[in-house]
């Protein structure tokens, strides 16, 4: 089976898919194509040079959007969302790309989109707990935080979480945006907290978690959530945000601790060995499924392929969509709104997915869609007449004032 | 000359849940003492196979707007003139009218209801109160606290009942009992005639415990808040917390795929907890019998509103096969239960948890008189409860 997998570029380093790509390997002949969501523009240009149709199926780690583009060449496809990037897109995104089967990592996601996608599939990863080391002396809690998103789980959210209940603290300062400007507050120092910028190799990191009991977690959703598992492996107190995929892989006070990043307060470390060993039986468990899973998968895989999209859109608007996925999110929902309503099918599809209550509101969305295709359309057709971009610089900005009014008009 | 026993059941529709089962109950019992029984039930009632294959399929379904079909039954026809409380059960008298001609129920013939229903049951009273009192069969009437309140129409829908119960008389040709003890109790009250209580007539049929490691407990019954799906993650915690080193596995049904997702906060911690084993929604007959194998005890955390009066199909399965269980107190089954030996009222989550731990530290050979006598207990009162009911049936 010749396959081709579409990853996001950030993978490259941290390798973080890496499983998934091992695993393809073992059922076809893998091509490798990362995608840069920061370089959109020219990437879908080399995207649009591939040939989808060479391929039994295209594979896509997290960057569904994509799909659009074998999609419309009625080439089988795969995609591989993930919570955090995905978990809040509306069904319309699902249904719009319903030619494509889906593995879903997370059971909420899969709840959201199991009934809208070609086929569909839910799997829960866990990590090989053997090689991880078992972490000790819960009488002297040590806690490691890794700082990832300052505008969602910083050192002084752990400081409120664990007030001074613990002996030793230490925050690994390796922002997820390189441009973040980190400040440790300087009274944690009082505190015993030390710091670490970045490893020459991951050993440096392994070493640093081993030396630790407490993992609390550094964004409020995940994907897989690599950190978090390796932490419970070790038989960690792991300490993570109530959102997916946390809460789907941790219960409140049976193998860990969540807290609600809206409203928590102090944690109490008193029973972290218990939940520790507990998560670490979890694990060893979770193992054991994940590797029956990996056996099961290649007769998904095989479906999935087997599956020919009929798709309605053509190259330019499924183009049109991966660009606005990646440039203006408001819009490209308005347009995956548009493509439901314009394909009776798909409205079939979502309001048998979705409670009378819950359509009669999509239907609502999709009239407004439906009206920002047609604007979309005519903007493109202008744009096409000759001396447009000379005409639209010249008009006078009460026309353009009274056209965008009579935008929010068909909006309303 | 073996007389006939008809069954009636119209709200057995689905493949799953009590209905099917409680018929199959009820006609091994009167097989047994040498009538001819016959199930009569709807008409979208789709199992075909084995002993459903002999169900007569006759009556109309008469609550799509409480449990609805995916294949929505026809709208009923418009109302017959007379004095009914709406289309729904003027098109039950008319269909249990026939019924009567057509299968030639007479004075020979026992009509045993094992599940009432509000309009199957009024249906039944008005078709047999249209007989002027003539060739009127033995009537017996089984009231489980479910569907005979499944109507809309008045917001007294026992007191509707009654009336026309009161308007057919003869109290030596219909009698009535209740699923539970207390229920029975609260129906004579609201009737104000003799109102017996029956179990389902199961003979012990034990199933031998698994393998103690791990100590799974099975909370049967797909994910319904009245039947304490809500209460199990609190359960599996306590007794995480309580008894760390014991391999205890929590196993419960899923909610069905449909509502899955207005709960997936919940159900996403079930998911996670690795103590607990997360089951579809809906099992076969089969897999069923399989769960309750595998596990060593019950657990029924029900709701104390939904189940005060009423009994519980898990509970009086789950004995006949010899599991040990523990159920909320203060259900229908609440004074039964005191009396045996192998089942546990509960009043609080940590009721639950000690229990389960008491159970779990047990050997097999230390369960098994307990489960044996409270099996043997049940069989004998169920079948005494059964005889003494249809002594005054035949009467």
């Amino acid at each position: 089976m010749k396959l081709l997998f579409l990853d996001h570029a950030f993978h490259r380093k941290t390798g973080s898919s890496r499983f998934f790509l091992d695993f393809l390997k073992s059922v076809g002949d893998v091509t490798l194509e990362f995608f840069d969501p920061d370089e959109a523009e020219s990437e879908i240009e080399r995207l649009g040079s591939l040939s989808f149709a060479d391929y039994d199926l295209v594979v896509i780690w997290q960057l569904e959007a994509l799909a659009y583009l074998p999609l419309s060449e009625g080439v089988s496809t795969l995609v591989i969302p993930m919570y955090d990037g995905s978990g809040v897109q509306p069904p319309e995104h699902w249904a719009a790309l319903s030619g494509a089967s889906i593995l879903n990592f997370s059971y909420n996601l899969h709840v959201s989109t199991r009934d809208l996608m070609a086929s569909a599939r839910l799997v829960q990863y866990f990590p090989d707990p053997k090689p991880f080391k078992r972490a000790t002396g819960f009488d002297k809690p040590r806690v490691v935080f890794w700082h990832r998103r300052g505008d969602q789980i910083e050192t002084e959210t752990v400081f409120r979480l664990l007030p001074g209940n613990f002996e030793a603290i230490h925050v690994h300062v390796a922002p997820d945006d390189p441009d973040e400007t980190v400040v440790i507050p300087s009274w944690s120092t009082r505190y015993g907290l030390t710091q670490s910028r970045w490893f020459e190799d991951s050993n440096g990191f392994s070493e640093l978690i081993d030396s630790c009991n407490v993992a609390v977690c550094p964004r409020f959703t995940e994907g897989i959530g690599m950190f978090m598992l390796e932490a419970m492996a070790r038989g960690m107190c792991v300490i993570a945000s109530s959102r997916p995929v946390h809460n789907e892989y941790i219960a409140n006070n049976i193998n860990g601790m969540l807290f609600d990043p809206g409203s928590y307060g102090a944690l109490d470390l008193s029973d972290a060995a218990r939940l520790g060993a507990m998560a670490r039986k979890g694990v060893e468990a979770g193992r054991l499924r994940w590797e029956a899973d990996l056996k099961a998968l290649p007769t998904f895989i095989d479906t999935c392929a087997a599956l020919k999209p009929v798709s309605s859109l053509d190259r330019a608007a499924a183009v049109t969509l991966v660009r606005t996925y990646f440039s203006d999110m408001e819009l490209y929902r308005q347009l995956a709104n548009g493509v439901v309503s314009a394909d009776p099918a798909l409205e079939r599809l979502l309001k048998a997915a979705l409670g009378d209550q819950d359509a009669a509101r999509a239907a609502e969305r999709h009239a407004m869609g439906a009206a920002r295709l047609r604007l979309e359309a005519m903007r493109e057709a202008l744009r096409k007449l000759p001396g447009w971009s000379r005409i639209r610089a010249i008009a006078p900005s009460r026309a353009k004032i009274a056209l965008a009014q009579i935008f929010m008009a068909v909006r309303r | 000359m073996i007389k006939r026993v008809f069954l009636i059941d119209p709200m057995c529709v689905l493949d799953f849940g009590h209905n099917p089962k409680s018929l199959l109950y009820f006609s091994d019992y009167f097989s047994s003492a040498g009538y001819e029984p016959t199930p009569v039930v709807c008409k979208y009632f789709p199992l075909q196979t084995g002993d459903y294959a002999r169900f007569e399929r006759r009556f109309d379904y008469y609550y799509q707007q409480f449990v609805p079909l995916k294949s929505s039954p026809a709208p009923p026809p418009p109302m017959v003139t007379g004095d009914f409380l709406d289309p729904l059960e003027s098109l039950a008298a008319a269909e249990f009218s026939r019924w009567l001609v057509e299968d030639g129920v007479g004075a020979d013939d026992r009509v045993f209801y094992p599940s009432v229903d509000f309009y199957g049951v009024c249906g039944l009273l008005r078709a047999l109160i249209a007989r002027d009192g003539q060739d009127l069969p033995h009537v017996h009437l089984r009231f489980i606290g479910v569907m005979e309140n499944g109507t809309r129409s008045t917001k007294k829908p026992l007191a509707h009942i009654g009336k026309l119960l009161e308007a057919l008389g003869r109290p030596d040709r219909v009698t009535l009992s209740a699923e539970s003890p207390v229920y029975a109790d609260n129906l004579r009250d609201t009737f104000g005639r003799e109102v017996g209580w029956t179990l389902y007539p199961l003979e012990s049929a034990i199933v031998p415990l698994p393998a103690p490691k791990p100590y799974r407990v099975f909370s049967a019954g797909a994910g319904r808040g009245d039947k304490g799906f809500f209460r199990i993650l609190n359960i599996a915690r306590l007794y995480a917390k309580t008894y760390p080193e014991d391999e205890v596995r929590f196993v419960v049904q899923n909610v069905p795929p449909a509502e899955e997702r207005h709960h997936t906060g919940y159900i996403s911690q079930l998911y996670a907890a690795p103590n607990i084993d997360l089951l579809p929604a809906r099992l076969s007959d089969e897999e069923l019998e399989t769960q309750y194998a595998a596990s060593s005890f019950l657990v029924m955390p029900y709701d104390y509103e939904t189940y005060r009066f009423r009994g519980s199909a898990v509970f009086m399965e789950g004995v006949a096969k010899h599991r040990p269980f523990a159920i909320a107190s203060g259900t229908g089954f609440h004074p039964l239960v005191t009396d045996l030996e192998a089942a546990f009222n509960c009043t609080c989550d940590e009721d639950f948890v000690s229990v389960i731990h008491r159970f779990s530290r047990m050997s097999a050979a230390e369960v098994r008189p307990l489960t044996d006598r409270t099996a043997s207990h049940y069989s004998d009162l169920a079948r005494k409860q059964m005889d003494a009911v249809w002594t005054r049936v035949n009467a």
